[in-house]
């Protein structure tokens, strides 16, 4: 039997700046959050030109809290609450912060619904027990890289997916809502929506084929019927129902809307629920 | 009626819309079902003996339905079979359109991959499904396993193949375990050597979790499980001696001990048996290890003290029936597996992320027309 390490680095000085530049990104994020809203209630572009920068700041200390955690760790971002959420959100907000560029008016206002869902994300991790956790010998392989990326990216994809569809049913049901006159047209905020479902769902069939190849390397099988692993093909066939729905029968509009919302909280479900279930295999990534 | 024509019909059914989303719908409602009833197909098959214990009426009746047998039923296997054929459909249609009529955008590449991958996934899914083979062992350091059926704890064999035997004989020398100072496992990995036949000179080699050993059609992965083998010696009136190997598993923190209910073969004792491999508590590794032992006769206790290494005790009032602390060693479980062709998975997952890369890709170039925010 070899000797146990006894170095313990759980709150040491990296963690706790770690943390301290996450609570930084999350009020550059709530700032962000503010601008926009005031631009889309009060029309001032320059307000939505401080979002912009606020966000895309705010990415930075968001990013070296990684960073720094990771290094003090050992390990990526792979388990425990704090680490799992801080990861995702810095994410969710990078995919969302580069789209914006690309799609200026429709971000504006998808960032009121985005950025709240994603520094409260940020928040819920920073409340979380931030001691590092050790890694499991299981955990020590190239596709758990592959599995947990993709799966954030696709996480991530349907968190704005599931923004547009709010907005998508805020402007159809509530039109004589000032916001909703500023609100991007519903045909651009149903075939945002779809795009992103359709990245997310080819995304969350990369984790899943990633997860099953790893599985099968680990332990000489592809599939074990783990509760996650269950869910997450219900999540799978929750989003290919939906997109076969709308390429089949031409499900649009509050349908499709509503959909989406149902299709995210199972995903919520499977991410973030399915996890304590007992006798889990991925319950290490996030109780 | 020509094969051709016969072929188009099949295809156009296939591809028949409420068809496919039927069966995606089928087999998401048969999902949602045994995420929600335990199944005997479950990984844990502690919550389905929970949920029978406490609710026998309704397990009775799930039992009955076949609803905690979901996953290996004829309408779950069907629904498969359906969306794997739909999918095969798809792919004929798309290779026609891409190939025939030239109809090549890059979003119709994207498809055709994304379902090609998906077949191949399946594809894999099935041969594991049908083909697989594969034991568990669990083995103490010196034991060797011969390659026979019964020797393995427990087997998963597919619908077509034999139980699993192998011509190579795998000789557990030592295992490796070493702990963080929480008590979780850091790393774990079991020497072995390995015997052919024909007399070829045996090999020795070491498995590790996630560092699994090919050789000669075989896979021997390194499980978890792992722990610790006590070997107690029970003598009679008579002086005769039975000895017994107790397998118990590594505690999950430090400071726990390993623990074990069992009867003594052959004897009307019962045991409860505590192994505390460091008695200060700091770790797992068995430097200063520890047996704390109840022995019952009935429900009357016979024996409750601390045994060292070596030690033995008394179980009646004689003297003349001694119970003795033999050894400790290490045991580790090992996962044995046919080896099959890999690629189909490889394959598959590779054409997913191409067609990421063909139906995403061109869109992360800046657009030309931004959306209008206009009131609609």
């Amino acid at each position: 039997m070899t000797m146990p390490l006894q170095t313990s680095i759980s709150l040491a000085p990296p963690v706790t700046s770690a943390i301290a530049l996450a609570w930084l990104a999350t009020l550059l994020y709530v700032g962000a959050t503010i601008c926009h809203a005031i631009h889309l209630l009060f029309n001032k572009p320059a307000a939505q030109r401080w979002g912009q920068r606020l966000t895309g700041g705010a990415l930075f200390p968001h990013g070296a809290a990684i960073i720094i955690r990771w290094l003090a760790a050992g390990h990526g971002p792979y388990m425990a609450k704090h680490e799992v959420l801080l990861s995702m959100s810095w994410i969710a907000v990078a995919i969302f912060y580069l789209w914006q560029r690309r799609e200026e008016r429709a971000g504006q206002a998808l960032a009121v619904v985005v950025l709240p869902l994603a520094f409260l994300m940020l928040a819920v991790g920073l409340f979380a027990d931030p001691a590092i956790r050790r890694q499991p010998p299981s955990l020590r392989s190239i596709w758990l890289v592959i599995h947990v990326l993709f799966n954030k990216i696709a996480a991530s994809s349907l968190l704005i997916a599931v923004g547009a569809a709010a907005l998508y049913l805020i402007k159809d049901n509530k039109p004589q809502w000032r916001i909703a006159h500023r609100l991007p047209a519903l045909p651009d905020l149903d075939r945002i929506s779809r795009q992103w479902v359709g990245f997310g769902f080819l995304f969350w069939t990369i984790t899943i084929a990633a997860g099953a190849i790893w599985a099968n390397e680990a332990w000489g099988r592809y599939w074990g019927w783990d509760p996650i692993e269950t869910w997450s093909l219900i999540t799978w066939l929750c989003f290919g129902l939906y997109l076969h729905g709308r390429r089949f029968f031409a499900w649009r509009g509050q349908k499709a809307a509503w959909l989406v919302i149902v299709c995210f909280t199972v995903s919520i479900l499977t991410l973030f629920l399915v996890p304590f279930l007992p006798g889990s295999l991925h319950s290490e990534y996030f109780q | 009626m020509s094969r051709d024509h016969a072929l188009a019909t099949l295809c156009r059914l296939l591809l028949h819309p409420r068809l496919i989303f039927a069966e995606l719908l089928l087999l998401f409602f048969l999902l949602v079902l045994s995420a929600v009833v335990p199944q005997a197909t479950d990984g844990n098959l502690t919550v389905l003996a929970s949920f029978q214990q406490a609710h026998p009426r309704v397990f009775w009746l799930f039992d009955q339905l076949d609803l905690v047998r979901i996953r290996t039923a004829p309408l779950f296997l069907a629904t498969l079979a359906a969306i794997a054929a739909s999918l095969t459909a798809v792919i004929a249609r798309q290779t026609q359109r891409l190939f025939i009529t030239r109809f090549a955008s890059v979003r119709e590449w994207g498809i055709l991959l994304l379902h090609l991958g998906l077949i191949l996934l399946t594809v894999a899914g099935a041969m594991n499904y049908l083909f697989l083979q594969r034991g568990y062992l669990q083995l103490m350091t010196g034991e060797r396993f011969r390659g026979r059926a019964n020797e393995f704890a427990a087997l998963e064999t597919g619908l077509l193949a034999p139980p699993l035997r192998t011509n190579i004989q795998i000789r557990l020398d030592k295992v490796e375990a070493a702990y963080w100072d929480t008590g979780r496992l850091r790393r774990l990995s079991s020497q072995l050597t390995l015997f052919f036949p024909n007399g070829t000179q045996p090999k020795t080699a070491t498995v590790a979790i996630n560092a699994p050993l090919s050789l000669a059609g075989l896979r021997v992965h390194q499980s978890f499980n792992h722990g610790y083998v006590l070997t107690l010696t029970l003598q009679d009136p008579y002086g005769v001696r039975t000895r017994t190997f107790f397998l118990l598993d590594a505690p999950a923190k430090t400071g726990q001990p390993a623990r074990a209910i069992s009867s003594f073969p052959a004897s009307p004792y019962r045991f409860d048996l505590r192994f505390f491999p460091d008695i200060a508590g700091k770790t797992l590794s068995p430097r200063r290890p520890l047996l704390s032992v109840k022995v019952f006769r009935g429900r009357t206790v016979v024996f409750n003290g601390l045994l060292l290494p070596g030690q033995q005790a008394p179980l009646d009032a004689n003297g003349q029936i001694q119970l003795r602390f033999e050894e400790f060693s290490l045991w580790s479980g090992l996962i044995v597996q046919r080896q099959r062709d890999r690629w189909p998975a490889y394959l598959g997952f590779a054409l997913c992320v191409t067609a990421g890369l063909l139906l995403y890709g061109p869109r992360l170039r800046p657009r030309r027309n931004p959306p209008s925010c206009a009131p609609s």
